[in-house]
Parts: C-alpha cells; sequence; structure tokens
C-alpha cells in the first residue's frame, strides 16, 4: 500500500485503510453497498424541506471522488452552505439519498461509516478563551486522541501555516487570515478523509484570501484529503478545483458543472492567463443566467 | 521606559481617585458648614465631625460588627454562587426543568426578603444561619438568570463544530458552555456581590436585639430605636465600606479571570 499521506499521518497501516491508496489508478472497487468506492460522496437527488415549507435544496445530484477537490458556487441564499451541512451530517435531507462511502478509521481509531470530515466555516469560529494551540487541540480532545499525541500533531499543524510562533497566541490577538489558517489547520489535526469549507475566506481582503487560497492548495497537494469548497467567488472556485458546479438560487439545484483542465501545482499567476477569465467569464454567464 | 511606565499607571490611578475623592472633600465639606451654620440637632443629621468621632470610640464594637456582617455576606454569598451555579447547569441541561423551575425562581426574586426574614429567624434561629440564609437568598437570583443566560446562549457555529467531532453532551458542557458562561457568571457576580450584603444586614434587623449577633444590622436598628443617629450614620458608613470592598473584590477577580476571555495579554 503506497502511503501517499505524509505529512500528517498514523492510520496508514491500518487494515481498514481500503481504497485510498488505489484513488488515482481509475480502478473501480465496488463496496458492499454497490457504489464505487472510488466515489467519497454521492449525492443522489437529494431534496430537504424546512417545516414551512420552504424548499431549500431541489433534487441535488453529485458525486465527489476521493482526493477530489470541488468547488460550488452559486448566488447567496440559494442553499450551498445547507448542501455543505447535508454532507457533514448536520442536516438530514428529506429526500433522495446521500452516502459517504468508505470503511474508514476516524482520528478516533474507530471504524465507522461516514468518513472523518473537518468544517471550516465562515467565520474562524475560534473559541476565544483558547489559545491558539489549545484551540488545535480541541478536535483531538473530542475525539479522544491520546494525550501524548496532541504535541506533535499540533506542532505539525502550526508549521504547515507557519503560525509555530502564535502558538500561545489568542484568537482576538491574530489577524482575520491567521484565524482563518489557525481554522484550517484545526479542521485537518484530525486528518480527515473530507475537508468541507464553507465560504471560508469570504471576510478576508483579497490579497489575504489569494494568499490562502494558495496555502490551501499547497496542503491539499501534500495531504490528498478530498474538499467541496463552497464559495460566491468564480475566480477562486477557478483557482482552487478540479471541477466547479454551479448552483441555482432556491430551490437550490445543480445547474452546470465546468471542468476546469488546469494542471497543479497551480502557480499563482494563472490567474491572469487568458484561459483562466475565458472559464471564470463562462461560470460568471452560467451564474447570472441561472439567477434570472 | 519603565519609569514612564510606573509613572504613567500612577497618573492612570490619580485621574481615576482624584475626582470621587476630590467630590468627597467638597460634600463633606457641604455637609459640615450647613450642620453648623444651621444649627442642625444632632438627632437630625450630625455633622461629619461628631460621626468621626463616634466612629472611633465606638470602634471596636463596629469592626467586630463589621467583621460578623461581612463574614455572614460574603458566606451567603458564596452560598448562592454554588447554588445558583448547580441551578444553571441543571437549567442548560433540560427544557423541562428549565420551564417547570424557572417561575419559581421568579417567585424567589419577587416575594420581599423582608417578608420572609421573620419565617426564616423561625426556622432556623436568632444568629449566624438566618443571616446568611437571608443573605443567600437575595443574592441568588442574579446568578441563577445570568449563569442560565451564558449556558444557553452558545453560538451555533460553535455547537456546529462540536457535533461535526459527534461529541458527548458532558463535553459540549465542559468545554463549550461552561467556558462560554465565565463572563455571564461574573457580570451576575457584581450584581450579587452587593445584593449579599444587603440581605446580611436585612437578615440582622429581624435577627433582633436580644440576640448574640450583633452585626452592622443590629447597630442601624438598635441606633435608629433610641435616635442616636450619630452612631446610625457610622453604622450605614460601615455597610457602605462593606459592600463597597465586596464589590471591589468581585470586579477584581472578574478582571483577572475575564483576561483570557476579554483582550488577553500575549501567551506564556
Amino acid at each position: 500500500m503506497s502511503q501517499t499521506r505524509t505529512t500528517l499521518n498514523c492510520h496508514c497501516d491500518s487494515p481498514n485503510w481500503g481504497g485510498h491508496s488505489n484513488y488515482k489508478s481509475g480502478q473501480m472497487n465496488i463496496s458492499s453497498t454497490g457504489i464505487s468506492k472510488e466515489a467519497l460522496v454521492s449525492c443522489r437527488d437529494v431534496g430537504l424541506v424546512f417545516p414551512g415549507p420552504v424548499t431549500a435544496l431541489a433534487a441535488v445530484s453529485f458525486r465527489l471522488r476521493r482526493g477530489e477537490l470541488v468547488s460550488i458556487v452559486g448566488p447567496s441564499g440559494c442553499g450551498k452552505s445547507t448542501l455543505l451541512r447535508l454532507i457533514a451530517g448536520l442536516l438530514n435531507p428529506t429526500s433522495g439519498s446521500l452516502e459517504l462511502t468508505g470503511e474508514i478509521p476516524s482520528a478516533s481509531g474507530k471504524s465507522g461509516d461516514r468518513p472523518d470530515v473537518g468544517f471550516v466555516f465562515q467565520d474562524a469560529t475560534l473559541l476565544p478563551w483558547r489559545s491558539v494551540q489549545d484551540n488545535i487541540r480541541l478536535p483531538l480532545e473530542l475525539l479522544h486522541v491520546p494525550r501524548p499525541e496532541h504535541t506533535a500533531r499540533i506542532q505539525t499543524a502550526l508549521e504547515l501555516v507557519g503560525l509555530k510562533e502564535f502558538a500561545n497566541a489568542f484568537p482576538a490577538q491574530l489577524s482575520g487570515g491567521m484565524r482563518m489558517r489557525v481554522a484550517l489547520v484545526r479542521a485537518l489535526v484530525t486528518q480527515p478523509q473530507l475537508l468541507l469549507l464553507d465560504e471560508p475566506f469570504g471576510a478576508l481582503d483579497e490579497i489575504t484570501r489569494q494568499r490562502l487560497n494558495e496555502d490551501l492548495l499547497e496542503l491539499w497537494q501534500r495531504q490528498h484529503w478530498s474538499a467541496v469548497f463552497i464559495t460566491h467567488n468564480v475566480f477562486e472556485a477557478v483557482f482552487l478545483s478540479q471541477r466547479v458546479l454551479v448552483m441555482s438560487p432556491r430551490p437550490g439545484k445543480i445547474v452546470a458543472e465546468f471542468a476546469i483542465p488546469f494542471e497543479y501545482p497551480r502557480a499563482p499567476d494563472i490567474r491572469g492567463s487568458a484561459d483562466f477569465a475565458r472559464l471564470a467569464a463562462e461560470i460568471s454567464l452560467c451564474l447570472r443566467k441561472a439567477a434570472t | 521606559m519603565k519609569q514612564i511606565g510606573v509613572k504613567g499607571i500612577f497618573f492612570r490611578a490619580w485621574d481615576w481617585l482624584a475626582p470621587p475623592a476630590i467630590l468627597f472633600c467638597m460634600v463633606i465639606l457641604c455637609w459640615h458648614a450647613v450642620t453648623v451654620a444651621f444649627k442642625v440637632p444632632k438627632y437630625l443629621v450630625p455633622s461629619p465631625l461628631s460621626v468621626a468621632q463616634t466612629m472611633y470610640e465606638r470602634g471596636g464594637d463596629l469592626s467586630h460588627a463589621l467583621r460578623l456582617t461581612g463574614t455572614a455576606a460574603l458566606l451567603g454569598f458564596l452560598c448562592s454562587l454554588i447554588v445558583g451555579f448547580v441551578v444553571a447547569l441543571a437549567f442548560s441541561q433540560s427544557a423541562l426543568i428549565r420551564r417547570s423551575c424557572y417561575p419559581y425562581a421568579i417567585f424567589l426574586q419577587t416575594v420581599p426578603i423582608v417578608a420572609i426574614a421573620p419565617l426564616i429567624i423561625t426556622w432556623f434561629g436568632y444568629g449566624f444561619h438566618s443571616v446568611v440564609i437571608v443573605s443567600f437568598m437575595i443574592s441568588l437570583f442574579p446568578i441563577i438568570t445570568n449563569t442560565s443566560t451564558g449556558l444557553i446562549t452558545v453560538d451555533a457555529r460553535f455547537l456546529e463544530l462540536f457535533a461535526i467531532y459527534h461529541s458527548s453532551r458532558w463535553q459540549v458542557l465542559w468545554k463549550l458552555r461552561v467556558p462560554n458562561c465565565v463572563p455571564f457568571l461574573i457580570a451576575g457576580a457584581k450584581t450579587s456581590s452587593g445584593l449579599s450584603v444587603i440581605g446580611a444586614i436585612v437578615g440582622e434587623f429581624f435577627v433582633g436585639v436580644s440576640s448574640d449577633w450583633r452585626g452592622l444590622g443590629h447597630y442601624i436598628s438598635d441606633a435608629s430605636g433610641n435616635m442616636n443617629t450619630t452612631l446610625l450614620f457610622a453604622a450605614v458608613l460601615n455597610c457602605t465600606l462593606l459592600g463597597l470592598s465586596v464589590f471591589v473584590l468581585v470586579n477584581v477577580l472578574g478582571y483577572v479571570v475575564l483576561r483570557r476571555w476579554n483582550n488577553p495579554g500575549r501567551g506564556t
């Protein structure tokens, strides 16, 4: 079994690790549920109706393959965040089926049918009374990761985003960009299979946002998790992802899918290329059509 | 640079202390002037000088009374902190408990303590226990309401964050709700600290003159019965000092604890 997750890895030798190592090979593993093990998330006609009734989502279908980075763009209020919460298991769909495949040990060592998920919110959502390192420690505590493992994991996490000297600082002392970096590595410290990002960089200034986009890509290339990235910024979506899904206004559904052909690692200056601009324009146009 | 820092602190303290101190002196001067100029009888308004004299002469009695009242008030306050916190914990864990008990917590707040103080004394005797219980009862409610608010009003995103990691109720309580309620608890404690002193004095009124328990309340009711207005003023002044010191104590403690929550200094 090839060990692709080199940076934050302690469960590679687990016999349950399964399909992860051949996520690039294109080979189809059929799991007991009959779904390709390659698909980490499969949504089929997922709908969500809140009591009222308000139809938040109408028949959303898409698949996320293992190791893939997909962005979802859509006008505000279209249910993007709701979709992300469904995937995270924070909400349950009222129709359709949503499956997260693979029996993957979570950071706690317990295996379950739900892959370990990391979530990054719109705000950094750091506990104000905990220092940076204690905020990163929180998921480890909640998942009962043995204490002796914490220090090394937190150190690695802080080094990944260059915040080593801020280990003891409190969130109120950090800039918005730094707080978001902490939130990012907090979500990654449990070594999740799937990272869900809910417009994480929306409140940041443009330069900080671009930096964090580059940092995020670097982390993704090093650690090979899968990610669903929600944003309303088309340029961000194009820069980051392999595929961009476009959602319509409420009731939300996916109206278009764009493949982004740029090779990784992506240099920051591809943002200035003609292909990049054309793709971004196409997606923007599609978004605008969907919104009317 | 350090010297400037120290000087800075000194000037800041001066900025805070000077205005009330000057006002205090002016009021005392006016008070004295009025009592002298209009020859106000001692039993109506004693001059500040005679109050100071009484405070000196009866210093032993009054400082003993201050100690007694202070002990009872602090004990009542501590009990209200502990009981209030535990009740709030119960409220935060079950909407059913909250709904069924909250009206009675309000009852505790709205029933005039003066009305039930005699009952408490009938039950718990003429002395220490009754004084502490009255003080405890009067300072309990702000702790319960503030702490429950802090335990219940937790940012929904924090709850989602904990849910992502399949946290137990216990983890949510101790790692999220309890730390979240600390600033609320301290705000409640500030209100309660003053109330606990009031409660102790009200309790002492009812405990009565015959009791061994001669706190400040005893001197107030005794002095007022004998038209000894000077002693009354001296006792009231002691009460104020007691209330003030409890309040300052809670504020300083609150400031130290809350540094982590508000605007913390750079970590160690």
